[in-house]
């Protein structure tokens, strides 16, 4: 078999060829490694590859698999670790000059349960730093591109993660996500990303941004692969005093072909001012399949959702401010080579260790916390969060399934979004009121618009209803055709794409 | 509760105009944050922006809706205080910036000869 048919496989599907040794681990790995030495200095998808380590991990995994001691269906998979989740001895930085040389010296118990399973942990994947922003254009060591186009941000803030794995890169890829990080990029790059029920994946491990908001979710070239992963990065954890002990985790059960009778709820409010025509066509589309399938799908007014962003910017950003304290060029990290005295040390290591976009959230976070604003901004955010929990508890009460876009827009031009960074935030309405209210969320590629870039269907679930989204997506994804980006179909050759100019002609 | 939500309801009209030099000054301080000129003049621009746009949450009536920091109703977790982990020291201080005698080293920060500009 050759490494570029290998490529092709979903995760799921080389864990078998691998368990029927049609394919090795050792050649599992060369595939991968194969498209990042061919296609990775154009995208730039990674911040670190561990080509080396890789190769002793699938020695021993192939052992373990040979013995019958693994028996897992991830068993021998390349697997890519956003940069924001801590790798024992293996450099971690989320994508940010302040951590620029850190090795942790331990493993996030995401990552250590995907080892536990044989996964091949190979790189760790490019982001915005420290998860702040939507197109992977904030990271300390360069913009990511898109494999659909080279031209455009593969959004973010788990841009690595997504665009390695359309690019096929890696089989499948680790994401975070605070207020869309995994949906949203999974959108634009035309992949399967899943952000569970907050509470399901241990945080601990993760570098935290928004620790109420933060979950850690796959990202993957199919449905029934976010399911396998889920499966098994979900764990109750005593390190993670948030994490739930939950008993309905077999969330490969879900995937069947089968929406008969479920109530699929698309939210009016969701549709409106700002979406692109293209992009409400095609999720209304999808929701004309899924009723086709046998799922009653309705129109409802979910309201709240115009309050979801500033709400969201509010308690993000305050945690924010909270957590990034612990940067002070002390015990890890960069310290400024000048400074007079201790606590202007701390300022300058941090004034110059962080980059614009991150200064720009710890300022409004320790604004909106400050005594006489904190009532005003920061209770009133989470006053507003209640309602918006509330509304959502009201509409799973009717539905199984909340249907709409992942984002309004397809991938942006690079270089387009930073410049106004309140209309950058405003792209994060669909994905945002999930995390504030704890909820599951998917985004299943869904077409195409007609610049070539993918169109992602978002699937929201009530509280510990991953199956159910799973069920849905699993059954919208098996009447259509898996779409491979043009540098996961022809390699480099995918690369020599010049879109920009067929753009100007439309 | 009513009044005083109303009263700041009234002080956040127009926020974006309330951030002042000294505003920005004194969040610097709070987020131990040294901006060049140039960032502040930014910030203050940025943070206004924002705080304009944030000032939309006052269209809704939150009075007796008590604030949500955590979606489930889970309370504080309590476990036995045992040390778990080994000792890592050695690992850990390799990522130390300045190290010394196997601890984390600072500036000099109690009888100075130096004075602290920041403090």
């Amino acid at each position: 078999m050759s490494l570029k048919e290998i490529r092709k496989f979903t995760a799921v599907q080389l864990a078998e060829k691998i368990k029927q040794k049609e394919v090795s681990v050792l050649e599992a790995l060369q595939a991968t490694l194969e498209q990042i030495n061919q296609v990775e200095a154009s995208l730039n998808s990674y911040v670190t590859v561990e080509a080396e380590g890789a190769m002793q991990q699938a020695a021993e995994v192939q052992k373990k698999i040979d013995s019958g001691e693994l028996q897992s269906p991830l068993a021998g998979v390349p697997v890519a670790i956003k940069d924001n989740m801590c790798t024992e001895g293996l450099l971690t930085t989320c994508s940010s000059k302040i951590l620029e040389n850190f090795v942790p010296t331990y493993t996030a118990e995401a990552v250590l349960n995907l080892r536990q399973a044989g996964a091949v942990i190979l790189g760790k994947t490019n982001m915005d730093e420290f998860a702040m922003g939507s197109t992977t254009e904030t990271s300390a060591f360069g913009i990511t591109r898109n494999p659909w186009n080279l031209e455009h941000v593969p959004g973010g803030s788990s841009g690595g993660s997504c665009a390695a794995v359309a690019a096929q890169e890696c089989f499948y890829a680790l994401g975070s996500d605070t207020g869309g990080s995994i949906r949203q990029p999974s959108s634009f790059c035309g992949v399967t990303g899943l952000k569970p029920t907050y509470g399901t994946v241990s945080r601990y491990g993760l570098i935290a941004y928004g620790s109420s908001l933060d979950q850690i979710g796959p990202v993957a070239k199919d449905v029934t692969d976010c399911a396998a992963i889920l499966e098994a990065i979900t764990s109750y954890d005593k390190k993670d005093s948030t994490s739930l002990n939950r008993r309905d985790t077999d969330f490969t059960s879900a995937l069947k072909r089968d929406v008969t009778g479920m109530k699929i709820g698309i939210p009016r409010d969701y549709f409106g001012e700002g979406l692109e025509k293209e992009i409400k066509e095609a999720v209304l589309a999808a929701a004309k399949t899924l009723e086709k399938q046998g799922a009653i799908v309705e129109e409802f007014d979910l309201s709240l959702a115009e309050y979801a962003i500033p709400a969201y910017y509010v308690i993000a950003c305050a945690e924010a401010s909270s957590n990034l304290a612990r940067f002070d060029g002390v015990k890890y990290g960069y310290r400024s080579k000048e400074y007079e005295g201790l606590h202007h040390m701390y300022k300058k290591s941090r004034s110059q260790g962080f980059g614009p976009e991150v200064k720009r959230r710890i300022m409004l976070g320790s604004f909106v916390l400050s005594s006489g604003y904190y009532d005003a901004y920061y209770l009133k955010a989470l006053r507003t969060k209640a309602l918006i929990k509330q509304a959502f508890d009201q509409a799973f009460e009717v539905y199984d399934v909340i249907l709409g876009p992942a984002a309004p827009t397809t991938a942006p031009v690079i270089g387009k979004s930073l410049q106004d960074p309140l209309k950058m935030y405003l792209g994060d309405i669909y994905t945002v009121s999930v995390n504030l209210a704890g909820l599951p969320g998917i985004s299943v590629p869904c077409g195409l618009d007609g610049k070539g870039l993918p169109i992602g269907l978002q699937l929201i679930g009530d509280c510990f209803q991953e199956k159910k989204i799973i069920q849905a997506a699993y059954t919208f994804e098996q009447t259509r055709e898996r779409q491979l980006s043009p540098v996961a179909e022809n390699g480099e050759a995918g690369l020599k794409r010049q879109p920009r100019e067929q753009e100007e002609k439309v | 509760m009513e009044d005083l939500e109303k009263k700041q309801q009234t002080n956040c009209k127009n926020s974006g105009n309330l951030i002042s030099d000294e505003t920005i000054e004194y969040v610097g301080i709070l987020a131990k944050l040294d901006l060049s000129p140039e960032e502040k003049e930014q910030a203050k621009k940025d943070m206004g922006e924002m705080l304009d746009y944030i000032d939309k949450l006052n269209e809704l009536d939150t009075a007796g809706v008590e604030p949500m920091s955590h979606v489930f109703p889970v309370n504080n977790v309590f476990r036995e205080d045992v040390v778990t982990n080994g000792d890592d020291r050695e690992n850990m201080l390799k990522n130390a910036p300045e190290v010394k005698n196997g601890s984390y080293q600072v500036p000099k920060t109690v009888e100075g000869e130096r004075k602290d500009p920041c403090l």
